[in-house]
Order: C-alpha cells, then sequence, then structure tokens
C-alpha cells in the first residue's frame, strides 16, 4: 500500500508523526510537503496529493491543516477525488464503507495525535461496501463531467 | 477564594496532559490570568505524579473553597475527573468540544472541567478553556423557561447530597423544590 501524504505549514508537526506512524505499520509513505514550518499555502499540497490519487501514482490520501478544511475543498477540485474532513474514527469509517473516500483530511488545530492515529486506523481499515453505494458514487462522477 | 472574576485559576495535569496543560496555561498567562499549577509541570519532570492523585489534589482545593474553578488535563481527561469528582463540592466535566465545554458551564455550572492531550488539540483545548472561564450557569439560555432554576435545582441538591442519608432515606432524593422547564425556544 502507498499513501501520499501532504500539509499545510500548520500541520507539519502532526504530519511528521503521521507519517512515522505510517511507515512503523510497513506503509509506503509519498510525501509531497510543506516540510518547512515557514507560512505556505495548502492549496498547492492538496492538489498535489490529489493528484497522485486520482492518476493513481498512490493508493490513497492523507491530508492536514489546520482545520482540514482548505486543503480537503483544494483536493475534491481534482476529479475523481472524495476527499473528507472526520474529526472522530466513526464518520471516517463509514465515509470508506458508504461513499469510497480515497482522500482523509483532519485539522491538526482540532484533534489531538493519538485520535488523529485512531481516526487514520479506522479509515485505512474501513472496506467500500459497493452495492446501492456505487450508484451516489456514480452520480457524483456525472456531476463532475458536467461540470468539466 | 481565588475567584474566576479575579482571574485565578487552578490547573493541574498528569505527564500525559502536560502539553495541552501548558498550552492552555501560556495562553490564559498572556490574557493576564494568574495560574496555578499543582500537577505535572513539564514533560520531563523525574517522578511524575499519578493522574487520580492529582485529581484529588484539584478536587480538594475545589472542595476547601480555595478556588473557585479548575481546569484539569490528562490523556483523556477521564481519568483526572473521576479523581476531582470524589471531592466534595465539585461538579467536573470531560469534555471534547468547544459546545461541550460551553455547554458544562452554561448548562451544570461545571466547576472543574476536564480536557484529553491525546484527543484535544491545543489550540481547540484553548477555546474550550475560554468558552469555560468566560460564562456563567445559564448563560445564552436568558429565552428559555425555567433553564436556570431547573438546572440550579439539580445543582443545589447534589450540592446537599448525603450519601448515608440517602440510604437512610429509603434511596428517594430530598427534594429542595420542583422546577417544570419550559419548551426550547424555536432559533
Amino acid at each position: 500500500m502507498k499513501i501520499a501524504i501532504g500539509n499545510d505549514h500548520v500541520a507539519l508537526e502532526m504530519k511528521l508523526k503521521i507519517k512515522e506512524y505510517l511507515q512503523e505499520k510497513g506503509i509506503a509513505v509519498t510525501d509531497v510537503g510543506t516540510d518547512s514550518p515557514e507560512r505556505c499555502d495548502y492549496p498547492i499540497y492538496g492538489e498535489k496529493v490529489a493528484n497522485l490519487v486520482a492518476h493513481k501514482e498512490a493508493d490513497c490520501g492523507i491530508l492536514i491543516c489546520g482545520t482540514g478544511v482548505g486543503i480537503s475543498l483544494s483536493a475534491n477540485k481534482v476529479n475523481g477525488i472524495r476527499a473528507c474532513i472526520c474529526s472522530e474514527p466513526y464518520s471516517a469509517r463509514l465515509s470508506k464503507q458508504h461513499n469510497n473516500t480515497n482522500i482523509l483530511a483532519f485539522g491538526a488545530r482540532v484533534v489531538g495525535i493519538e485520535l488523529a492515529k485512531m481516526i487514520v486506523d479506522e479509515w485505512l481499515n474501513a472496506e467500500y461496501e459497493g452495492g446501492r453505494h456505487q450508484n451516489r458514487i456514480d452520480m457524483i462522477s456525472e456531476i463532475e463531467k458536467r461540470n468539466s | 477564594m481565588k475567584t474566576v472574576k479575579d482571574k485565578q485559576i487552578l490547573v493541574g495535569a498528569d505527564i500525559a496532559g502536560v502539553p495541552l496543560k501548558n498550552a492552555v496555561v501560556e495562553h490564559l498567562k498572556a490574557k493576564g490570568w494568574t495560574v496555578t499549577d499543582i500537577g505535572v509541570k513539564t514533560e520531563d519532570e523525574e517522578n511524575p505524579e499519578m493522574f487520580h492523585r492529582i485529581g484529588l489534589k484539584v478536587g480538594a482545593k475545589i472542595a476547601e473553597r480555595e478556588f473557585e474553578r479548575a481546569l484539569i488535563f490528562c490523556g483523556t481527561g477521564m481519568g483526572i475527573h473521576i479523581a476531582a469528582s470524589k471531592c466534595p463540592h465539585v461538579h467536573a466535566a470531560v469534555v471534547e468540544s468547544v459546545p461541550s465545554a460551553l455547554r458544562c458551564i452554561t448548562g451544570n455550572d461545571c466547576n472543574v472541567m476536564s480536557m484529553g492531550a491525546h484527543y484535544v488539540a491545543p489550540q481547540t483545548g484553548i477555546a474550550m478553556a475560554d468558552a469555560f472561564l468566560e460564562h456563567n450557569l445559564g448563560d445564552g439560555y436568558e429565552d428559555w423557561k425555567n433553564f436556570y432554576e431547573f438546572h440550579k435545582l439539580a445543582y443545589d441538591e447534589l450540592e446537599a447530597f448525603d450519601y448515608e442519608e440517602f440510604k437512610k432515606n429509603g434511596f428517594e432524593v430530598k427534594k429542595l423544590g420542583e422546577v417544570e422547564l419550559g419548551p426550547e425556544p424555536l432559533k
């Protein structure tokens, strides 16, 4: 499994801890940055991870900013991306089971590191259920096509 | 008693709660608060005290009316809160969000609020501490008939509660009154 990870300057410390956590589990991580505490712009990193996932150069992605909002909004503008901010594990699990989310986002200003790890675990371990859910995901793809 | 009005606050954390506690303390001090810290001070402290003992010490200072309110921290916020709650006159809450931090004071008149460093990020913890310290029972519920009286009655009966008396009374609560809570007003 290969995960792409990206962040803005606010989330640098949390990104480094999550990256280490994933690598300890034997997961390959492509880190698009930022690795600097200097102020930067989250859309850059949101788009980088989104493109890796959309072009199947990563299996899925994790994005972190202050709240997770800006960086996931950026990623969701890329066709084929279904990015979701989860502040607790239950919605992380359901977002994968029902919505087949391919990018997980959360906020370094919002969740503590242990909760962030739980959210990541719950999301990675969940499996997309398909079935009736695929119809709605196809409808989302149709929205993308109508607005390309 | 050291009061919130005088910007006096008591804090205590175990080793796991230190990072969150320190972020909150730094913020409060910058706002002019006097912070009395009776728990683990730093992450590299030698032989840091256990969470529940710090909780009991904080609870005692509330029970003895030395401080009006306190903020406590551990990994989850739970263990230290259970300990503080063993002391008389402590009305403690474990919270994880700004709405619940606000509600624990405006709805339950809590005097001790607990947070977990594992779950709550420093900036959110700061916002929660501000919510807790800047409000009083009933704030924001002025339009809700009897909201204040209803919750005050519960608080007063809990203050008056004595377990042995309660047991002797056949586990019937000695009521101090009756209040009918009005319907929640439409927003």
